[in-house]
């Protein structure tokens, strides 16, 4: 569990890090866009694959730090009108099922990530990898925060490891 | 169809989150069924993801944060009190009007809800007003963060329902206005019944100094509108300017905004977008799968037995999403209802613009219906009152904000002449 946490801490970093750096690409590339039309009289051909790439990573990595910070929501009205040892299975049954989902999305995530490494964006070239590697990237924090929290549901950690 | 459905209600029955339950609908159907690949669910979420109009969603958070954090807010407050604090219930209507221009600098209830209320509650207790009213107010009035442009809720409909985003940025002026009237009208007659104390009146070149102060914030809301009504840029480029603007004004003219603080700013607003993003990355399977089942044909060839005419499928409609608004958050109700709804609505004639404003208006009041709410938890959160008293305060301005909706749902040129008068549509 202290291997787990640990690993967890260094992909909080990891996406924290991520998010600050891709959320300023957006915030630079959109201005310049229309700062360089009006004031420099040209456009940039690259200047939107760069801002709605960042926004895909962005957004993986952002979602998935915002997981263990408590900004996913999910419908609790159903598990707290039932007694707690029905509330305690249905729990259980969502933490499998979630861990399941994004373990299946990280797999078919990388699955087209690879398969569109030979695919190239049409403004800059780029390698669609690149952008489809958000998908994997993300789910594979997600799976593995999840992994913390239900452990800790189950009381194979200590109360206070995990939100 | 049944798999998709039923694996949709219980994912979201056993309380897993909303992300994974709309992905995971689909998974399952995509498993099971065996019918559609797995990498369409992978393809149409990367495609949620890259969408250059939905760009403006974290960007004007950004925005939003940079403003809170560059210490823009007392200003604004101070010149909405200096302006309307000597008349009957003015700290109400001065936090009423602060709302309004908050609104129309940041997109989100919650937002407006903690940057105002975080100044205004203390000073309405402090001057005598209830603490359940003034919660009350606030909470209401923070609704108009997301109906006053820009707005994120207008955002997510314009994407999903392929619908102006700019129309409904424009079509939501009237509507905010009116909400907000209306609720300086409840104001008015709550300070008459209880007697709240007034501010002296400020003289003219005290407004005046106020109004210096707050300039740069007064000027925002013209900069967004202005610059997307003259066509200089889309919506998301707005969100762009505003960004800069922001980060400008924050550091050299309020001088709060540092590079210290820009990276918790920055992911801040990675996080609160992140979620969103997520939501609607989520959802574009989920339409997918929607649409390819006909589910909106089966709803419409059933609710055309029972009616066709548009006020009573209005109303179905608004009563579904009161109820759908209770226990769900703005952003997943809409991106789960919006691929349902227009379809439907675009039978009957009615117009995407009106029908994007009374659903957002309609899942914004959601935020304040007890027991479950974002806005009522922000402000208890801040004041320390219990759910419970706050709960039974909101109900007068929550019964007011709602009277606005059968308005804006049954006077459609609320919505549309705006748009059709500034962009022809």
């Amino acid at each position: 569990m202290q291997v787990l946490k640990e690993f967890n801490e260094f992909l909080m970093k990891v996406g924290s890090g991520g998010t600050i750096l891709f959320m300023a690409v957006m915030a630079i590339v959109i201005p310049y866009e229309v700062i360089g039309r009006y004031i420099f009289q040209k456009m940039s051909i690259w200047s939107g694959e760069v801002s709605t790439y960042s926004l895909a990573w962005a957004s993986m990595l952002g979602s998935a730090v915002g997981l263990k910070k408590g900004y996913q929501v999910s419908m609790t009205s159903v598990v707290e009108s039932i007694p707690p040892a029905a509330a305690k299975i249905l729990k259980w049954t969502a933490y499998l099922f979630t861990l399941f989902f994004f373990a299946a999305m990280f797999y078919y995530g990388l699955y087209q990530t690879i398969y569109n490494s030979k695919q190239t964006s049409p403004a800059m070239g780029l390698v669609m990898s690149v952008p489809y590697a958000s998908l994997p990237a993300g789910f594979f924090i997600m799976f593995f925060l999840t992994l913390e929290e239900f452990l800790v549901f189950i009381g194979q950690g200590k109360k206070g490891d995990a939100r | 169809m049944i798999i998709f459905l039923a694996a949709f209600i219980i994912l979201l029955g056993i309380s897993a989150p909303i992300t994974v339950a709309l992905g995971g609908c689909s998974l399952v159907y995509a498993l099971v069924g065996g019918t559609v690949p797995i990498t369409t669910l992978i393809q149409t979420t990367f495609g949620g993801l890259t969408s250059f109009p939905l760009l403006a969603i974290p960007l004007f958070m950004l925005a939003g944060n940079l403003m809170n954090e560059g210490g823009l807010t007392p200003d604004l407050v101070n010149f909405a009190r200096n302006l309307l604090g000597h008349i009957r219930g003015g700290l109400g209507h001065a936090t009423i009007l602060a709302c309004a221009i908050f609104a129309a600098i940041s997109g989100a209830a919650v937002a407006t809800a903690v940057a105002i209320g975080v100044v205004m509650l203390p000073a309405m207790k402090k001057a005598g007003y209830d603490e359940g009213v003034a919660a009350a107010l606030t909470s209401s009035a923070s609704c108009l963060g997301p109906i006053i442009p820009p707005s994120i809720p207008f955002i997510i409909y314009g994407v999903s329902a392929n619908v102006s985003i700019a129309g409904l940025f424009v079509g939501g002026v009237v509507p905010g206005l009116v909400l907000a009237g209306a609720l300086m009208v409840y104001m008015h007659f709550v300070a008459a019944r209880h007697d709240y104390p007034r501010d002296p009146r400020k003289p003219g070149k005290e407004i005046l100094t106020a109004a210096g102060k707050a300039l740069p914030a007064l000027f925002m809301p013209v900069l967004i509108m202005g610059g997307i009504l003259s066509g200089m840029f889309t919506p998301t480029e707005a969100a762009g300017v505003t960004v800069v603007y922001s980060a400008v004004i924050g550091a050299f003219y309020y001088r709060q905004l540092t590079f210290r603080n820009l990276p918790k700013v920055f992911l801040k607003s990675g996080l609160e977008s992140g979620m969103v993003m997520l939501l609607i990355a989520m959802s574009e399977p989920f339409a997918w799968f929607v649409a390819a089942d006909q589910i909106p044909q089966l709803i419409i060839d059933w609710i055309s037995q029972v009616t066709t005419s548009p006020y009573a499928i209005l109303f179905l409609i608004n009563v579904f999403l009161l109820l759908l608004g209770i226990p769900m958050e703005t952003a997943p109700a809409l991106v789960i209802v919006t691929p349902i709804l227009v379809p439907i609505a675009a039978a009957v004639g009615i117009d995407p613009i009106h029908l994007g404003i009374v659903v957002c208006l309609n899942l914004v009041l959601g935020l304040i219906t007890p027991p479950v709410g974002a806005v009522l938890f922000a402000v208890c959160g801040m004041t320390g009152m219990p759910l419970d008293r706050l709960s039974r305060a909101i109900w007068p301005p929550f019964f007011v904000s709602l009277g606005v909706l059968g308005l804006v749902t049954y006077l459609p040129w609320l919505s549309t002449f705006l748009p059709r008068l500034v962009l022809g549509r």
